[in-house]
C-alpha cells in the first residue's frame, strides 16, 4: 500500500511517517503542499494531508484531487471545530485527525479506510 | 482601555489545557502550569516580550487580532521536538525550528477549538520561528499580553497571548 503524506512541516511528515512505519506501512511518498501533492497522488492508496499550508492548502488540494480521483483522504488538522470538519467532509475528505494525536490513531484510520 | 478578554472570559484555562495536551500527547512531556500574569502596554508604548532561546509565533485575525507565542530554552526545545520525533536531539537543527513552529500551531489550534465553543472565532496564520538568546518581540501599542508560565522536567517555558485592544 502506497501512502502520500502532505504537510509543509518536515517534522510533522516525519511524525506521521514514523507512526505509519510502526504499523508496517513503509511505501510512503511526501509532498510539502497541495500543489506538489497533486503531482504525486496518481498512484497512491491513501492520502494524509494537513489543512493550513502555503501555496495550496489542504482543502483546495482535496477539491482539485476529487476532479480525477476517489482515493481516500484523511485530513490532519488543528482545526477541530465542527464547522471546519463538516466543510472538509462536504468537499471530499473521508476522515480527519485532530492534532495532537497518538500514533495509534493514524493506524486506526488506515485500517478503517482499507476495509 | 477595554478589559482583557483572555482573562475576562476565562480563556486562560483553554490555553493551559491545550499546551498541556500538545506536550503530553506529542512529546510525552508532563507540563505543570505555574500561573499567569497580565502585562499591558498603553496607547503610546508598545509592549515588548523578552523571550528565551527559540520562539514559535502565530498570528490570528477575524473577531479579534493578535498573536500567540511559545518561547523555550534550547534544552526544552530539543527535548520537546525530540519527543515528537522519538529520537534524542543534541543540536538546534532545522527539525527543532520546524518543530517549535508546529508546537505553537498545535497549541493555538487546540485553544481555538475550545474557544470556538464559547462563541469566539478567529483565523490562524502560518507559524513562524525566531531564534536567538533573549530575543525580543514587540507587539502593537494598546494591547494586552497574558503570560502563562509552565514547568517541565527540563525547565520552565512560557506561552503568551497578545491581544490588540478594539
Amino acid at each position: 500500500m502506497k501512502i502520500l503524506i502532505v504537510d509543509d512541516s518536515a517534522v510533522m511528515r516525519k511524525i506521521v511517517t514514523r507512526a505509519l512505519n510502526e504499523g508496517g506501512h513503509t511505501d510512503i511518498v511526501e509532498a510539502g503542499n497541495g500543489q506538489e501533492a497533486l503531482d504525486q497522488a496518481g498512484d497512491v492508496d491513501i492520502v494524509f494531508t494537513d489543512w493550513n499550508m502555503p501555496v495550496m492548502d489542504g482543502l483546495t488540494f482535496v477539491k482539485e484531487l476529487r476532479k480525477s480521483s476517489n482515493v481516500p483522504v484523511v485530513m490532519i488538522t488543528t482545526e477541530g471545530g465542527q464547522a471546519q470538519v463538516l466543510d472538509a467532509m462536504r468537499n471530499g475528505v473521508n476522515d480527519y485527525v485532530v492534532k495532537p494525536f497518538k500514533p495509534s490513531v493514524l493506524l486506526g484510520k488506515v485500517e478503517n479506510l482499507i476495509k | 482601555m477595554s478589559e482583557n478578554i483572555v482573562i475576562k472570559e476565562n480563556l486562560i484555562q483553554d490555553f493551559i489545557d491545550s499546551t498541556s495536551e500538545v506536550l503530553s500527547t506529542m512529546a510525552a512531556i508532563d507540563v505543570e502550569p505555574k500561573g499567569y500574569r497580565e502585562v499591558r502596554s498603553d496607547t503610546n508604548n508598545a509592549g515588548t516580550t523578552v523571550c528565551m532561546d527559540i520562539t514559535g509565533v502565530i498570528g490570528f485575525s477575524g473577531g479579534r487580532q493578535g498573536s500567540i507565542l511559545v518561547t523555550l530554552s534550547e534544552q526544552i526545545a530539543m527535548s520537546a521536538v525530540g519527543g515528537m520525533l522519538g529520537t534524542a536531539l543534541e543540536e538546534m537543527d532545522a527539525d527543532v525550528t520546524d518543530g517549535v513552529g508546529e508546537l505553537v500551531n498545535m497549541i493555538a489550534g487546540g485553544a481555538k477549538t475550545k474557544i470556538q465553543q464559547k462563541g469566539f472565532d478567529f483565523e490562524l496564520s502560518i507559524p513562524n520561528t525566531i531564534m536567538g538568546a533573549n530575543h525580543q518581540i514587540t507587539g502593537p501599542a494598546a494591547s494586552s499580553r497574558t503570560r502563562l508560565d509552565f514547568g517541565t522536567p527540563a525547565g520552565d517555558f512560557f506561552v503568551e497571548v497578545h491581544l490588540k485592544q478594539e
